[in-house]
């Protein structure tokens, strides 16, 4: 094919002013509306700290002071880097909680020797042993604490959940540019709806809250890694009809459709047991004492999961357990309803949530079964703490 | 720099001020704020590699400077093969020498005796497959007779450079692009609207499209040895779509924000999904590089006017060459044999189509016979890719086996948005196939006001639904 030449002069000329000017006019009047709309969202993420904004410095604010509550109402996927950032900042603890947000009503009031919680980093078994290998040697504690969830045993629930990556630890994804645009529009559709208040916003908190859902709903984590539920807490104890899973109603939902924790399973994964195990001989060899523990369901809950009867694999799951941890030096206790901490559902959070006071009855049942916990607790303190309980949720101050 | 990145939306506005403001009407001062700005796009990535690209360039230059001024065949041809070797030697070294050394360790190992060498530590300069393609096509056309070379060594290392075709093409030739560097150009109001909407196009197939097909696509073949059938190909499905997405979207910016500039640079993608037989689609498909090979490869072996099985032997090299363009991995030359393996029965036939873009008022809905051809092709293309994505031969050839045997397994999630996406796109580009980009307008077209609420869904979209970011596929290559 012939290439042409260009000894011919080109067909262009001298740039048009006029032409220019036009366009930049036109790519104005066009970007106009646009900014008007970007601008509000832009303003409320970027003040509260949900997002454009860098977490590591407040996290290390927070630590550094013991206050501070960083609750994030989008950005969820902070979290797990803010967990492990923060285990970094903070000298070597002798507990540590790990797990799903199912561990974190354990806080640090609860406990003698340096506690933090690191709860909401892990997803399935498999994460234990990878959270734990992101950890310098001199930050390993000395007792872990941490929560099974059922879930975690279920083939289904495995397969849909994917695969995680040490990245979800350590990249920081808070000032991520994307994740801060990706949120404009719903913002600027919250406003709309009333659900974002401005006021809030633009009064002074001693709580120092940090995050949307900090600002909003009081609802975040608190400097010793626990969380505190909030608005969500009173919502709870006055039955407000537009606290979320009201009457137990999203989990039951969930259940009967086998979806978003509650898939259908007849046996515990295998291979889920099988890394459990894993990290356990790896706690062994690393001088770390395992405390675990079966998070319990609500009363309602634990009924409709019995009567569904395509949960078999709940059933199976202690002994499953139990299996795992037989000749091991690691420690095991199962609480499969509030009923067995001596509790009822007024104490849940939600349908799979334990409140604070329910948690600190789990604490005390490990302690009375002989856990290694009581090296860092009082079960004297505890258990009169438990009895100045202000509500059926809440032990400690917020 | 990623043209999807904060740094690129600082930078461009810049450059372009630089250009049109600073530079006045002097095309010359333009081109040293493009070299300038071309070369902090690049070293923005890393800097030690402008040095590689800029003796390359500076080669070619002198190179085919030579070959011009000189009458000797024997003298031409050896300049010829100066630049040839050097330039193809760097790029075996950089992108090929470890997969050569993998190949023979393999080999010997097969064998039963020991490595012969260790893999070496090095890293891919971006662009580079790209570039060099760049600068050797302009020194064959100046040997050819088909080109004069040019004296102004700023104008070439700008053509060379030119940022928003650098890293991932089009291919430019030296006849189309470089003219434009070698006068003034004129700001035309209507070829920027319609580049910002052609860049704004491309952002959405890569944002939207397919960075949320990648990851899904990425957790199929990870998962491929316990994926159902189904996932898999799903799977398959939405990386076909992906890699669609994301070359062509980087096409679509490129060509876009040359507009931008006063620059036009080649169509590389026509549509490519809605060919109807493969031989199309390789006409449709990254046409920079399929006419590069047939231009510098396929016509020089002896095209199709040769004896038949010179000419199986001159398509097969030709595929070959390009799945290891695409590289270093044998699941590429793979891929690249079985597309040359579809395509063979159609030019022994003589049933190949000449290229013929779609008329701009192509009917709504296409006849079933049409419709057949093209779902026939695109799943063709489908399990091609298979080998282009896999990491390994078994890998493909076991998602193959997997898929064909129906087996049973673990599910992909696939959210129902990212459906309902990629149907919406596919049915834009279906509407559109007869113009250039899917957000190009007649000038009888809709009012400003639909256009402008349409590019406003696009953006809405943009920060809606926009995937996790990811470096564009053909960055590697």
């Amino acid at each position: 094919m012939a290439q042409p030449t260009y000894s011919q002069p080109p067909e262009n000329h001298n740039g048009n002013r006029r032409e220019l000017e036009l366009f930049l006019l036109r790519l104005m009047l066009f970007a106009l509306p646009l900014l008007l709309a970007a601008v509000p969202s832009f303003t409320i993420l970027a003040w509260s700290g949900e997002a454009f904004r860098d977490l590591q410095p407040i996290l290390q604010q927070s630590l550094n002071t013991n206050r501070g509550l960083i609750g994030f109402a989008w950005n969820e996927q902070n979290y797990p880097w803010m967990k492990h950032q923060a285990l970094l900042m903070l000298p070597r603890q002798d507990v540590l909680a790990v797990g799903s947000s199912r561990v974190l009503q354990f806080r640090r009031e609860m406990f003698l020797c340096p506690f933090w919680n690191a709860g909401y980093s892990i997803l399935t078994t498999s994460d234990f042993s990878t959270f734990l290998s992101l950890l310098p040697a001199d930050r390993h504690p000395r007792i872990l604490l941490i929560s099974l969830d059922q879930w975690m045993f279920n083939s289904a629930w495995i397969a849909e959940s994917g695969h995680t990556t040490p990245d979800r630890w350590t990249n920081n994804p808070s000032n991520n540019l994307r994740t801060g645009l990706r949120l404009l529009p719903d913002v600027l559709a919250d406003v709309a709806r009333g659900r974002i208040e401005i006021t809030p916003l633009l009064q002074h908190r001693p709580d120092a809250p940090w995050g949307l859902n900090a600002w909003q709903n009081a609802k975040g984590f608190r400097p010793d890694g626990s969380f505190a539920y909030g608005r969500q807490v009173q919502q709870r104890l006055t039955s407000d009809p537009r606290t979320p899973d009201f009457q137990f109603a999203g989990t039951l939902r969930r259940i009967a459709g086998g979806s978003d924790r509650f898939q259908f399973g007849d046996t515990p994964d295998q291979q889920a047991l099988s890394s459990l195990q894993a990290f356990l001989r790896t706690c062994s060899d690393l001088n770390i004492h395992v405390v675990a523990f079966l998070p319990p369901f609500a009363d309602t809950v634990s009924s409709a999961l019995q009567k569904s009867g395509r949960h078999q694999y709940l059933e199976l799951l202690p002994t499953a357990l139990q299996q795992v941890f037989t000749n091991t030096s690691h420690e095991l206790h199962c609480f499969p309803t509030l009923a067995s901490l001596g509790a009822d559902d007024s104490e849940a959070i939600d349908g799979f949530h334990a409140g604070e006071k329910a948690t600190l009855r789990q604490l005390l049942q490990m302690l009375q079964q002989g856990s290694a916990l009581h090296q860092c607790c009082s079960t004297e303190q505890l258990q009169r703490d438990l009895a100045a309980a202000p509500n059926a949720l809440e032990v400690y101050p917020r | 720099m990623l043209f999807n990145s904060f740094e690129f939306a600082v930078f461009l506005p810049v450059m372009f001020f630089a250009c049109w403001y600073a530079c006045g009407n002097s095309w010359r001062m333009q081109n040293v704020v493009l070299l300038a700005g071309s070369l902090v796009f690049y070293g923005w990535w890393d800097p030690r590699f402008l040095a590689l690209m800029l003796f390359s360039a500076v080669l070619d230059f002198t190179v085919s400077n030579l070959i011009h001024s000189t009458q000797h065949p024997v003298a031409r041809k050896a300049l010829l093969g100066c630049s040839m070797v050097i330039n193809f030697g760097i790029l075996a070294v950089f992108k090929y020498c470890n997969f050569f050394i993998s190949s023979i360790n393999d080999a010997l190992a097969l064998a039963g005796f020991s490595p012969a060498a260790a893999r070496l530590d090095l890293v891919l300069p971006v662009g580079i497959s790209f570039y060099t393609f760049q600068t050797v096509s302009a020194s064959i056309d100046v040997y050819r007779r088909q080109l004069q070379p040019t004296r102004n060594l700023i104008a070439w290392l700008a053509f060379i450079t030119f940022f928003p075709q650098l890293v991932a093409g089009p291919i430019e030739r030296a006849g189309h692009l470089l003219p434009q560097f070698l006068g003034s150009r004129r700001f035309s109001m209507t070829a920027a609207i319609d580049g910002c909407r052609q860049a704004l196009w491309g952002l959405f197939k890569k944002v939207v499209i397919a960075d949320n097909c990648a990851a899904l696509a990425g957790q199929a073949f990870e998962n491929s040895d316990t994926a159902s059938a189904t996932a898999l190909l799903a799977g398959i499905f939405l990386f076909t779509i992906q890699i669609y997405c994301d070359f062509s979207g980087y096409s679509d910016i490129a060509t876009g924000v040359a507009r931008l500039f006063g620059f036009s640079l080649m169509q590389n993608f026509a549509f490519p999904y809605f060919s109807r037989d493969i031989a199309e689609f390789w006409r449709r498909w990254h046409i920079s590089l399929s006419t590069w090979f047939r231009d510098y490869v396929y016509l020089p072996l002896g095209g199709s006017r040769c004896s038949k099985p010179r000419m199986i032997r001159n398509t097969m090299a030709v595929f070959l060459i390009s799945g290891l363009w695409h590289g270093a991995n044998w699941t590429f030359p793979a891929w690249g044999l079985i597309n040359a393996l579809w395509f063979l029965p159609l030019q022994l036939s003589s049933s190949v189509r000449r290229f013929e873009p779609f008329p701009p008022r192509a009917p709504l809905l296409p006849q079933p016979r049409e419709a057949l051809h093209i779902i026939t092709t695109f799943l063709i293309t489908m399990l091609s890719w298979t080998f282009f994505r896999a990491t390994s031969l078994t890998q493909a050839t076991q998602i193959l086996l997997r898929i064909f045997t129906l087996r049973s397994g673990t599910s992909l999630p696939v959210p129902s948005h990212v459906w309902i996406l990629v149907a919406a796109f596919l049915t834009a580009e279906w509407i559109q196939r007869g113009r250039t980009h899917a957000l190009e307008f007649p000038d009888n077209g809709p009012p400003r006001w639909t256009r402008w609420l349409i590019c406003y869904t696009v953006i809405f979209l943009l920060l809606k639904f926009g995937g996790e970011q990811q470096d564009f596929i053909y960055f590697q290559f």
